[in-house]
């Protein structure tokens, strides 16, 4: 397992602006989700990852997240596209599986469908979903560029157990990963074995170190929507429209039927 | 037990070189004969074995070797209808490769022969017979991870058309020309119709059969194929388990006309990975893996070098109990039926963008 998160991430975020001299105007909290929605004071920004917002539109005060675009493997895979280092793409093949806590199924599939179109760099344009509660989803979307993309969610990890997640970009030139060819697991940078312990370690931002991967991403993700107030619209934006295409899976496995995005999105 | 004389038919599916072995090193088997079906093909098997007489007419052949008792199949799956009538005439108990027609009606006929003859037909999926498989059934069957809520399978490799030109050739994989869909200048007869293992496989470890199914298909990798390369399948189970396959030829490749070192374009030429989620935790499984490595010869490009097991002997040990203790294989024509219908359906719902039931 990876170790704890050892920072507070107000603290984190705090330190973070103040290295780059970034002052925001109003008061801000960086939630992780420990603060109840009703908690929110409206006079205070609110940033939290948007997975955690069930609703689709957001007050003004609350800011939802994206934070896997901060992580910097999805910014690399991004670039393999951008690119066309590997090109043109044509299948995706991701998978989040969590333990239920850390990130709901709901969650895993807001995350998943922001990458494919965030990676992908065009819209969904179909879903279909095959879903088993809370415990598991399998989707098939189609983006606008003719990419087809696969999802595999599921919340059946043991509790405390790190999210095992993979995403593959299969292009007619080339292949990209986040996983090494011929493992099924993430790998990580550092392990411990002693007498006392044994401990995993992938640190992958020097600034922010002791933060897990998952905190760095929202705290890296929270100081950009801080630094620049003109994404936090678009941020809303785009949460609006990933909960509904999440809706829409659900409502494509309840309907067994593949649904076309267009005119069913508000 | 008396070891069961058997040939080879056709020699033109991707497995053929690993019967040359299978055939040879088994105590099980006399291998009798092959039958070849063109020049190139007669002269790769020559190269490869010197002591088997090899034949370009399966009449000759078997009248020459009356004492045939059974064959491998090794054909295009356009041949295997009429070959298994052949059989049937003759009295040989057959070993098939993995699609024995996607023709339902003409599958049936094949049940018929086969039954109405008693004889022993087995289709090949080696995934039974692979150790980690057998590991993941048990521990599936022990309850590990609880009652299965979602499976997903990989069964990727590289495209083997540029070898077995058959496997790019609608007629004679898909058994006719089919469009892929309106619009849609491919055919059916691609990746989907090599890799029917995952669809076997969760039919097996759920013991619950499909109730529907969804299929699309990607842009080609390889634009030259008039075939499908690159799908995904996801549906449900009877018993509601959920499933997402990938039956793909994801993995570009060298287009050698015979396989060999420096196939390879991707590092890794095939995988077939699986993950289990049930009630009580997930399973993650390489039915392949761990491997070596290597940026060797023959293009010093960084390639796994798969560490093989051998599903074959399993699979032998099956065919000729079957044969000699007269017992039903466990993948026989009829359990294969619902695998193959599945397939279909995959076809059927690329072609009406909405799911199939079945």
């Amino acid at each position: 397992m990876d170790a704890n998160t050892t920072l507070d991430l107000n603290e984190a975020l705090a330190g973070l602006l103040r290295k780059c001299a970034a002052e925001p105007s109003e008061l801000w909290r960086l939630d992780d989700g420990r603060l109840a929605a009703r908690e929110r004071s409206p006079e205070v920004l609110t940033l939290v990852a948007g997975w955690r917002c069930p609703e689709a539109d957001l007050p003004e005060p609350v800011v939802p997240l994206l934070p896997w675009r901060s992580e910097r493997r999805f910014q690399e895979l991004r670039n393999l596209v951008q690119n066309q280092t590997v090109t043109p793409v044509l299948m995706f093949r991701f998978a989040c599986i969590t333990d239920g806590e850390t990130m709901p199924l709901e969650g895993a599939i807001y995350r998943e469908f922001d990458l494919a179109e965030w990676l992908g760099g065009a819209p969904i344009t179909s879903v279909y979903a095959s879903i088993d509660g809370s415990l598991a989803a399998n989707a098939i979307v189609r983006l606008a560029s003719g990419v087809v993309c696969s999802v595999e969610a599921a919340t059946t990890l043991p509790a405390g157990t790190p999210t095992h997640d993979r995403h593959e970009l299969i292009a007619r030139r080339g292949v990209a990963s986040d996983r090494v060819v011929d493992t099924q697991v993430p790998q990580s940078s550092v392990y411990l074995w002693s007498d006392s312990e044994t401990a995993r370690f992938t640190d992958t931002d020097a600034e922010l170190l002791g933060l897990d991967s998952d905190s760095v991403a929202l705290v890296r993700a929270a100081s950009e929507a801080l630094r620049r107030p003109q994404c936090r619209q678009e941020l809303r934006e785009e949460h609006r429209r990933l909960r509904q295409l999440v809706a829409l899976a659900y409502e494509s496995d309840r309907q067994r039927e593949r649904l076309d995005v267009a005119g069913r999105l508000s | 037990m008396k070891p069961l004389k058997i040939a080879m038919l056709s020699l033109t599916h991707g497995h053929t070189r690993k019967y040359y072995q299978t055939l040879r090193d088994s105590p099980k088997l006399d291998w009798v004969a092959v039958c070849a079906e063109n020049d190139a093909v007669e002269e790769r098997f020559r190269r490869a074995v010197k002591d088997v007489p090899c034949y370009r007419d399966e009449a000759e052949m078997f009248d020459q070797h009356p004492d045939i008792e059974a064959v491998v199949l090794a054909s295009a799956n356009s041949e295997h209808a009429r070959q298994v009538q052949m059989c049937a005439e003759r009295g040989i108990h057959i070993l098939s490769m993995k699609i024995p027609t996607f023709d339902l009606d003409e599958y049936d006929r094949m049940i018929d022969m086969v039954e109405g003859a008693g004889l022993v037909c087995q289709i090949e999926l080696e995934l039974h017979y692979n150790p980690v498989v057998k590991r993941v059934k048990q521990l599936v069957a022990s309850g590990a991870v609880g009652p299965l809520r979602s499976m997903q399978a990989t069964n990727i490799t590289l495209s083997p058309v540029w070898a077995f030109p058959w496997q790019g050739v609608p007629e004679l994989s898909y058994g006719k020309r089919v469009p892929l869909a309106d619009g849609d200048h491919r055919f059916r007869g691609g990746a989907l119709c090599d890799h029917p293992h995952v669809f076997d496989l969760i039919r097996w470890l759920t013991g619950s059969d499909f109730e529907h199914i969804y299929a699309e298909v990607a842009p080609n990798m390889r634009t030259d194929l008039e075939v499908e390369d690159l799908l995904l399948v996801t549906g449900k189970m009877a018993d509601g388990c959920t499933f997402l396959l990938d039956p793909s030829w994801s993995r570009l490749e060298e287009r050698l006309v015979e396989p060999g070192p420096g196939w390879e374009v991707f590092p890794k030429r095939m995988e077939v990975n699986l993950t289990l989620n049930g009630e009580r935790g997930t399973l993650m499984a390489d039915c392949f893996g761990p491997n070596v490595y290597h940026n060797g010869a023959p293009l010093d490009r960084y390639t796994v070098q798969y560490t093989y097991f051998d599903e074959w002997i399993g699979l032998i040990d099956e065919f000729c109990d079957c044969v000699r203790l007269g017992h039903t294989p466990q993948i026989n024509l009829r359990w294969h039926r619902r695998t193959i219908e599945a397939m279909n359906a995959c076809y059927e719902s690329i072609a009406r963008r909405q799911p199939v039931s079945l």
